[in-house]
């Protein structure tokens, strides 16, 4: 079943290591919460900003989680060491949106897909189907921050260690009007490429509606 | 739009209280499945709750294939898939960094939450599956998205598959955060001593049409506390609103519930805030218990096991009583020692998360 949706705002971020100049202080300005925060958490909550996005429902996404939590709770356990609580806390993986959620006093839906390589594809039907039963904005995130030591014994998808794509949508009666082709984004990793085909198609342009599959 | 009903017809489900209807056995009979262990942290006891079975993915498949075979359906190619699973293929990743300290040697696609989809794309072919990790609300979501699909039309069959396997991480981590009891837990009892990490896979079928055999899946809803990362808002905001919207979704009123299915963790946390959630929206007062001191909490498989076990109480007519309770520490909410054969119109079940995730379902008898 496909249904149409207007997109009302996007914002993606990139950087071969790490995200810089993620405005934190600004937008997180309780240094506790802040100090917190994981680099998902991070790149949620600036994408939402440069969206526009606060309050209303969230589906975020991410293939393979919160790994600098689950690397320092592993790791920890191998040496013998005392686990931290906060990378325990730290380690699902609805840990970005549930600081979105803390920062901005959010209590409505927030859904967390991780579905592999089709993680965005799926946040993008789940964000429809969200979109469709509450009538109103939601907000779509999907990131990947693999920026841990020795990524590279295993990593072999992506040349981009810290990503994010975000986009709202509403639910609209009007036609569609653009195609949404799909694309291999070079260097991203997959479990971003479907937000980021919709990102390509709606640049530039405002009014942008499109069929999605629920 | 008018919304399509959503029914559940069939399920299964595997937990240290073996399979559903040994599970129901032990329900009624106050048998616990937990067992005092050391094997993940020889220092310290923990009560786990442990398969007897063997190998976990073995078990998924088999759990999945059980629930075919009492469907009715040929096989799962028109079904939905949907996965909600805290941990995912993490098992496994320790074990070869335990024993290498490399991460070489692991399969990124073994090592995600989407493990458990791809297990079960291979064994069965579904149409389409998604993944769903909101920790210990994660299966719960995925019926709630599952209905929501039904409800509009999208789809007239989907499979919510909740499954997580023991592991050091969560073992050790629910250790670090000091709220996992070297005994059996004792949910909603005065002094509790917290609660235990358990491996749980519940499959349910959830479809449009309606069977003889059916329970509904009636009502839906989620929410955020906006309060703390693991602990739960004191004032229960976020409870009362999950529990109360999914009574709207519904279509009845909150004196029309005759039994919840409670999160009940045994932490002293959620147990006194869940207490005050029910207490302040069901001042009726239904029974009210947790079935983990009979599973231990199976985290994101945890929604999709109490699913199966409100809809085996609708069933039977036949209210699950309070295992493991001696003094309950809120006097306000009715915990039943026994079990209590009455009319059960309308079972509440719910899960609550880290982050504050909070989703409540609503399951009915047919009318």
């Amino acid at each position: 079943m496909k249904m149409n949706f207007m997109i009302k705002a996007m914002a993606k971020v990139t950087a071969a290591e790490s995200c810089e100049n993620l405005d934190e202080k600004r937008i997180v300005p309780m240094m506790m919460l802040r100090r917190r925060l994981t680099r998902s958490a991070r790149i949620m909550v600036y994408l939402a900003d440069r969206c526009g996005f606060s309050e209303g429902p969230v589906v975020y996404g991410s293939a393979y989680g919160e790994m600098q939590a689950t690397a320092d709770i592993v790791g920890a356990i191998a040496a013998k060491e005392a686990i931290s609580p906060t990378a325990f806390q730290n380690s699902v993986y609805n840990t970005a949106p549930s600081y979105f959620s803390l920062l901005h006093k959010n209590r409505e839906e927030m859904i967390t897909v991780s579905s592999g390589d089709a993680t965005s594809a799926n946040v993008l039907q789940t964000g429809a189907l969200q979109a469709l039963i509450k009538g109103r904005e939601v907000l779509l995130v999907c990131s990947e921050a693999i920026n841990i030591p020795n990524i590279d014994e295993v990593n072999s998808c992506t040349e981009y260690l810290e990503s994010g794509v975000a986009l709202t949508l509403v639910p609209t009666e009007a036609e569609a009007n653009t195609e949404v082709p799909k694309k291999e984004h070079k260097g991203y990793a997959p479990s971003l490429w479907a937000m980021l085909d919709l990102l390509d198609a709606c640049e530039g342009r405002s009014g942008c509606v499109v069929a999605l599959e629920l | 739009m008018q919304k399509k009903r959503v029914f559940v017809n069939a399920y299964e489900s595997l937990s240290c209280a073996g399979n559903s209807a040994e599970l129901m056995e032990a329900v009624y009979a106050k048998k616990s499945g937990i067992t005092i262990d050391t094997s993940y942290m020889p220092e310290h006891k923990a009560g786990l709750g442990i398969f007897a079975t063997g190998e976990f993915f073995a078990s998924l498949v088999a759990v999945t294939q059980a629930v075919l075979r009492k469907s009715g359906l040929d096989d799962f190619k028109e079904t939905l898939l949907i996965v909600g699973s805290s941990v995912g293929g993490i098992g496994k990743s320790e074990q070869i960094f335990f024993k290498e300290q490399s991460y070489k040697n692991i399969n990124p696609k073994e090592h995600a939450v989407s493990v458990i989809s791809d297990t079960l794309n291979g064994a069965f072919g579904f149409k389409e599956s998604r993944s769903i990790s909101t920790a210990c609300t994660s299966s719960t979501n995925a019926l709630m998205l599952g209905q929501r699909l039904i409800n509009i039309g999208a789809y007239d069959n989907v499979l919510v598959v909740g499954a997580d396997a023991l592991c050091y991480t969560t073992v050790c981590g629910f250790q670090a955060l000091g709220v996992l009891s070297d005994e059996k837990c004792t949910p909603f009892q005065k002094g509790r001593k917290g609660m235990n990490v358990a491996e749980g896979i519940a499959a349910v079928l959830l479809q449009d049409r309606q069977t003889e055999e059916s329970v509904e899946l009636c009502g839906s809803a989620g929410s955020s506390d906006a309060f703390h990362m693991t602990n739960p808002d004191p004032e229960a905001g976020g409870a009362i609103s999950c529990m109360q919207k999914a009574i709207e979704d519904a279509g009845i009123e909150p004196g029309d519930i005759d039994y919840v299915n409670a999160h009940g963790t045994g932490t002293p946390a959620n147990d006194t805030v869940e207490a005050l959630a029910v207490s302040t929206l069901l001042p009726h007062n239904p029974c009210m218990s947790s079935t983990k001191a009979i599973t231990g909490h199976t985290l994101g498989a945890s929604g999709a096991l109490e699913a199966v076990i409100a809809c085996e109480v609708i069933k039977r007519q036949k209210i699950a009583p309070q295992a493991s309770l001696q003094e309950a520490e809120n006097m306000n909410v009715n915990l039943p020692l026994e079990a209590v054969d009455q009319k059960i119109r309308y079972v509440l079940s719910n899960s609550f998360a880290f982050g504050g995730n909070n989703t409540a379902l609503v399951f009915g008898a047919l009318k």
